[in-house]
């Protein structure tokens, strides 16, 4: 009703007829009802009194025909005539009322979300007992955040979870008074599958087995636990040098990873959270993801790359031949007079050998110095190892024959002149390409020849001992005592914590009956209590924020909408005194409560989902993981510190007033460890530290790793990925969906030979393909220097990176310095625009509307006035009618 | 609403007077009330190879003579199929392995479907268990090549990215497949979780009095979320009957806790598991890996083995080490043996549980030493109901996709497809009546 009544009230109304001509001549051509190209239709547009209804097409229309996208082809209108239309819609835009429009909305009843859920047990009971895992996830709304209320349904499977979670969270507080659980376990009495499994003397004292050998052994045992809940697990071990690291399963997830750098024995204590029953313990070696990640050697390539990319290697084609060739030019060690048995099949061996290097060399040869180097180096890796084990045999070759090896080489040179030189000519020429070392001696098994990366040096970790004790309360948690010997003091004091609300009439009575009853069937006091906990955790009104009527919200209404916003879990003391007091919805002291909200760590919970889910960076790691072979360096730990990267920035700006333009800019940042390596700076430690940048190619959002890897694929950067993610996600325009016959580039693009652009361009030649792309690659291209895990990069297949581009409104930009500030200068206010929008959908748990357009024009001016502080974004929000009122049911 | 709290109450006496103990619901019946016994699936995978001389056999068709490796199967010749000329995809033991029952190679962690689980889905929704996947070794850390080791401790995987890792402690495994669904304890949860059930069913009905609209829906799907929960509830009070009780009661003894050290014993304590599972109907579909696929296993307690099975699968054709992998892999025969011997011991009235039953068994690679996938060692044992020609030696054209055995095994099942994993070029033909 609210909302009829103010498109009423249109202030001064342009006709509509003033824009017909210009529609007709220039738009109508394609956006007619027939054709209604782009799913646009303006044969009765124009008229003011729809601004509000038809909004977002007014909005889109001023931005292309402003920004000269449209009309795309000729007859395009002149300069005065596109500055009409530009007025005209302007003017239809500025002509509504917006003061009126207050965003109110009926927002339907919230479920907890999957976080929020878990959150709000956590806040509860004062452990996290990570219920929320129990539960099916949410999906994103029309928002784009799972917080969205409309898609928060329950579906049956997920009834059952949430009665399973709440009991077993339940249960796993009661375990914590259960008599202590420990099991001792000596390494030497576990299982152990594999060869040389002795139990040995470790360095420092103490039997036990050593992980390394062929790094495949396997020390395990079945732990059975007497009760859900939290563990310690301490663990003796000693490491042997090299970077090694003991890796902990439990049943089939990897949950721990520990360093054993040096052969000093240390006791080390993990904490785990263990269902009752039996769990398969395994302990492994692994180095991965332990040391900081190396740059992986940059492709290098001496010689230009020719025009039109390198030659397609065709490997199955030259199989035959490289056989041939194989079979004609390979050196031998002619077996030695008066040989015994031994030395002929030492020589054989050797000679095998010499056989199986020259396929890879003929390999070489067939490539071509002047072919693509990455064939060159995939062929040329496969030397190393026939290298080693040529110089093995000739170990033995030696002993059996008493000579010195170099008497051995002596005979094999003899006899192989000319092939030898051969061979060495290709192998050098090859190694020149990828400018490397080339040692002679390596083809005749003399030399140690290296890999290109060369392999990592492995320790030998040992176990001693291991220990499993429990159910104990983890570090950093404080149990509450909700299990009162008194069960109307318990029920009294945890059900209106649970409903967020006080009390209905009847309700505690009915839960008190429940635990009597219980009581009566001969359930512990204990347990009886627990059932009508459960019943509580289990109630709509505890999974259910109960916004049933509308109107202004109350205090505890309100107080709910702020915990679930900045810190997705159930008000705290604080707040629910303020409530009870009625004094909550006080300006002033909502505004103290916004502060204390986001200065206090629980609002990681806000900023990490807010960010995650607009950015698109949530899922790194799970559902987005780059292609191991390519990026050996992306490891789950990178992955979390790239996540957190943003997150510790918008923090930063929350808690100091920062502005929100800072995350288009700023060169100060936050890495740990491993990211900065990723960036080429230093920095020690796994802890996220501050750094800073010395120049601005990394600046602000688009140069964090987070964002970049999310804008690639798993296997390379897309720059149309990248592009739309700087459109849509970071301005908030809305892109046409591609036809569905669009082609899409494969994973191996940009491997070719050819660059990324070159295969684009060849893309776009296709007109109808052209049309949105020149719009989106660009963007994309100035971001190339960076990989698809975000590394910098100068060069791609071998050629230096072209990173020029032009940005919607023709501004030329080269490169990422370039292309942030080209967005900061001309696309500032779009971004915050966008920021806010984002922000107010999530705050508000639903898509935005129309009608919304005056809240947010409100925001802007808020944020105008205090130079886009990101503080006070929060808080306008927060004081504005819409958060703080429920709307009517329509 | 009335209609729904009469049903309940109703149910609830019902509940009272047939608190039977699952011992008792397992005792044997009438024969008349009987159906015919269930068709079942086994597969027994065996790691790392063999050495292709030890195993292949001579002759083809009924004609044909044993192998070293297979001798120990000699009493069911009979009732075994020999096949040969099918081929697996991928290289190395993760792919090969994950291979082994999808006919598909794994690329960035993702492979297909397992047949074991295409058949489970339709023949193992009526039992406790679709399927059940035992094993002997946990899953281990490393990279083979660009896969993840651990993947291949297992040979099922229900969907194309979800991989089932084996159960490997007996006691375990004992009480999850043997644990009454309606066991005093069970009931008594479930009497606890009904009366937290009618408490929050009172506040949902006063919240749908005020809601409207869409919350009014979103109210009505917490009742109708919270209705399946009570149907969880009613089938532990009143458990369906089963389709299939054996004609003998089993022997059901609870393993004791822990892994037993010697692999022997460990083997056949969890041989036994998956009979019990099978002859007491608690799941038809039954996945036992003997060992890890890339199994590393210490063999030193069989007479002249010196090294482990993945050491002497590269045998380069070194006597002793042939030797060595030889005489484990007929160690692993008589694991199989000792399966099909207790499955044949199991009178099920239309013949034994071995007559109702299809095993495959087999390894993921012809011979470890050079990682070789083509003409795999793979046996079909029993007679799944009278429909498998077995005594015979089925030799296929050099080449037949493994995807080829799996859908036609599928299809021996009821599960109607013409392709599976995208990767089959038909079926074979010659093994069944």
């Amino acid at each position: 009703m609210r909302f009829a009544l103010s498109v009423l009230l249109v202030l001064s109304v342009p006709a509509a007829a003033e824009i017909r001509p210009l529609l007709q001549k220039y738009c109508l051509d394609c956006h007619n009802a027939d054709k209604q190209k782009g799913d646009v239709d303006l044969t009765h547009f124009g008229s003011p009194q729809h601004v509000v209804k038809e909004f977002k097409l007014w909005q889109t229309m001023l931005q292309q025909v402003e920004e000269e996208e449209m009309p795309p082809k000729k007859p395009l209108p002149s300069t005065a005539e596109r500055e009409e239309i530009v007025a005209f819609l302007r003017k239809g835009i500025d002509s509504v009322d917006w003061s009126t429009q207050k965003g109110i909305e009926h927002v339907t009843l919230p479920r907890l979300t999957k976080t929020e859920y878990n959150n709000t047990l956590r806040d509860l009971l004062g452990i996290d007992f990570e219920p929320g895992k129990l539960l099916l996830d949410d999906g994103p709304g029309l928002s784009g955040f799972t917080n969205d209320r409309d898609a928060l349904f329950i579906s049956p499977a997920l009834a059952e979870q949430l009665f399973d979670a709440a009991d077993y969270a339940l249960q796993s507080m009661l375990n914590l008074r259960l008599k202590p659980y420990s099991k001792h376990f000596e390494a030497e009495t576990m299982l152990m599958t594999e060869r040389g499994s002795k139990p040995e003397e470790l360095p420092g004292g103490g039997t036990g087995y050593s992980l390394a050998g062929a790094g495949q052994r396997t020390l395990y045992d079945e732990v059975i636990v007497p009760a859900d809940g939290w563990y310690r697990l301490t663990v003796k071990h000693v490491g042997r040098g090299g970077d090694a690291g003991l890796r902990l399963r439990i049943d089939n997830e990897p949950r721990a990873l520990l360093k054993c750098l040096d052969n000093t024995p240390k006791e080390e204590t993990i904490e785990l959270l263990l269902r009752a029953g039996s769990h398969q313990m395994t302990w492994n070696i692994d180095n991965t993801g332990l040391r900081v990640p190396t740059p992986v050697p940059v492709r290098k390539a001496r010689k230009a790359a020719p025009k039109g990319g390198y030659p397609v290697f065709d490997q199955k084609k030259a199989a035959p031949l490289v056989k041939e060739a194989a079979a004609t030019n390979t050196p031998k060690l002619p077996v030695p007079a008066k040989a015994t048995d031994e030395i002929k099949k030492l020589t054989d061996s050797l000679n095998r050998n010499f056989q199986n290097m020259q396929m890879r060399i003929e390999y070489l040869r067939a490539v071509t110095p002047e072919g693509n180097p990455s064939d060159l180096r995939s062929f040329y890796n496969l030397l190393p190892e026939r290298t080693e084990a040529m110089v093995a045999v000739k170990h033995q070759l030696t002993k059996a024959m008493q000579v010195p090896v170099s008497e051995l080489d002596r005979q094999i040179e003899a006899a192989n002149v000319e092939k030898l030189a051969s061979n060495r000519k290709v192998v050098s020429d090859s190694l020149e390409v990828l400018d490397l070392p080339f040692d002679p001696a390596s083809l005749i098994g003399s030399a140690a020849s290296q890999k290109v990366v060369k392999a990592e040096k492995v320790g030998a970790p040992g176990v001693d001992w291991i220990r499993v004790e429990g159910p104990i309360s983890p570090a950093g948690s404080k149990p509450r005592e909700i299990f009162q010997s008194d069960a109307k003091a318990a029920l009294s004091a945890f059900l209106p914590k649970a409903f967020r609300r006080p009390l209905r009439a009847g309700e505690l009575e009915k839960h008190l009956a429940l635990y009597e009853t219980a009581q009566k069937r001969g359930e512990s006091p204990e347990q009886a209590l627990k059932l009508a906990f459960a019943a509580a955790l289990t109630s709509p009104s505890f999974l259910f924020r109960d916004e049933l009527r509308a109107g202004k919200l109350d205090d505890h209404q309100l107080a709910s909408r702020l915990s679930y916003f900045l810190w997705m879990s159930l008000p705290d003391d604080e707040l629910r005194t303020l409530a009870d007091a009625g004094k909550l919805h006080d300006a002033a002291t909502l505004r103290a409560q916004v502060k204390r909200l986001i200065a206090d760590p629980r609002s990681r919970a806000f900023t990490s989902t807010f960010l995650g889910q607009w950015l698109g960076f949530a899922g790194l790691g799970t559902e987005h993981v780059p292609d191991a072979k390519k990026f050996r360096d992306f490891t789950p730990a990178l992955a979390d510190a790239m996540k957190l990267e943003p997150v510790l920035v918008f923090e930063n700006l929350l808690r100091n007033g920062g502005s929100l333009t800072r995350l288009l800019d700023a060169r100060e940042t936050f890495a740990n460890e491993s990211l900065a390596s990723l960036y080429g700076i230093e920095v020690s430690g796994e802890a996220m530290q501050p750094v800073k940048f010395t120049d601005d190619k990394r600046a602000g959002l688009l140069g964090m790793a987070a964002v970049l890897t999310a804008s690639s694929t798993p296997n390379r950067t897309s720059p149309v990925i990248r592009g739309k993610w700087v459109l849509e996600t970071l301005l908030g325009r809305k892109l046409a969906e591609p036809p569905a016959d669009a082609g899409q580039l494969d994973d191996k693009a940009g491997d070719r030979g050819k660059t990324l652009r070159e295969e684009l361009a060849a893309h776009r030649r296709n007109e109808s393909c052209a049309s949105c792309h020149d719009k989106i690659d660009p963007i994309g291209f100035g971001l190339e220097n960076f990989d698809a895990i975000g590394r910098f990069r100068d060069k791609e297949a071998g050629k230096p990176v072209d990173t020029s581009g032009t940005l919607p409104g023709g501004i030329q930009i080269n490169g990422p310095a370039e292309l942030r500030s080209a967005i900061q200068q001309h696309y500032s206010d779009e971004f915050i625009r966008n920021v806010t929008q984002r922000l107010t959908a999530f705050a508000l748990g639903r898509a935005l509307k129309p009608q919304d357009e005056g809240l947010i024009r409100r925001l802007l001016a808020d944020l105008k006035k205090n130079d886009h502080r990101a503080d006070v974004l929060i808080e306008s929000i927060v004081l504005s009618e819409a958060f703080r009122t429920q709307g009517g049911v329509n | 609403m009335t209609h729904r709290i009469e049903r309940r109450t109703l149910l609830r006496g019902i509940g009272a007077t047939l608190a039977l103990p699952w011992l008792e619901i397992m005792t044997p019946r009438a024969r008349a009330a009987q159906k015919l016994p269930p068709r079942r699936f086994v597969t027994f995978f065996q790691p790392n190879g063999v050495f292709p001389k030890a195993w292949d056999v001579s002759g083809t068709g009924r004609d044909f003579a044993l192998s070293p490796i297979l001798e120990p199967l000699a009493e069911f010749k009979n009732d075994m199929v020999v096949l040969s000329g099918i081929d697996s995809v991928g290289k190395g033991h993760v792919k090969l392995t994950g291979a082994f029952l999808t006919g598909t190679a794994i690329e960035n962690g993702v492979n297909g479907i397992s047949v074991d689980q295409v058949i489970a889905r339709q023949i193992g929704q009526g039992t406790r268990f679709a399927s059940i996947e035992l094993g002997t070794e946990p899953p281990r850390q490393g990279m083979a090549g660009d896969d993840p080791i651990s993947l291949a401790n297992t040979v099922s995987w229900s969907s194309a990215t979800q991989r089932i890792s084996p159960e490997i402690s007996p006691r375990a495994a004992f009480d999850r497949l043997f644990r009454d669904p309606s066991s005093p304890e069970a009931r008594r949860a479930a009497e606890n979780r009904r009366s937290v059930v009618d408490l929050v069913l009172e506040d949902a009905k006063a919240l749908q009095k005020i809601a409207s609209g869409r919350d009014k829906e979103k109210i009505d799907e917490y009742l109708e979320g919270v209705r399946g929960v009570e149907q969880q509830i009613e089938r532990t009070m009143n458990p369906p009957a089963p389709e299939w009780t054996p004609l003998t009661p089993p022997d059901l003894k609870r393993p004791p806790a822990g892994i037993p050290m010697s692999k022997d014993q460990h083997m056949k304590l969890m041989l036994d598991l998956l009979v019990l599972a099978l002859q007491t109907d608690t799941t038809r579909v039954a996945t036992f890996m003997s060992a890890h696929g890339f199994s590393r296993q210490n063999f030193t307690f069989l007479e002249g083995v010196k090294n482990d099975h993945h050491g002497m699968s590269h045998h380069k054709n070194q006597e002793a080490l042939v030797a060595e992998y030889t005489t484990v892999s007929r160690w692993y025969a008589q694991q199989v043996h000792y399966l099909v011997s207790k499955m044949n011991g199991i009178n099920e009235g239309n013949g034994s549980l071995l007559d109702n039953s299809i095993v495959l068994y087999g390894s993921e690679m012809k011979d470890g030493n050079g990682h070789i996938k083509e003409d795999l060692p793979l046996v079909l044992l029993g007679k799944g109901q009278g429909r498998v020609k077995t005594g015979q030696h089925a030799s296929f054209d050099k080449g037949t996709p493994l995807a080829n055995l799996h859908l036609t095994l599928a299809q021996q099942f009821g599960v109607e497809t013409e392709s599976f994993n995208n990767v089959s070029t038909g079926t074979l033909s010659g093994l069944f009546v």
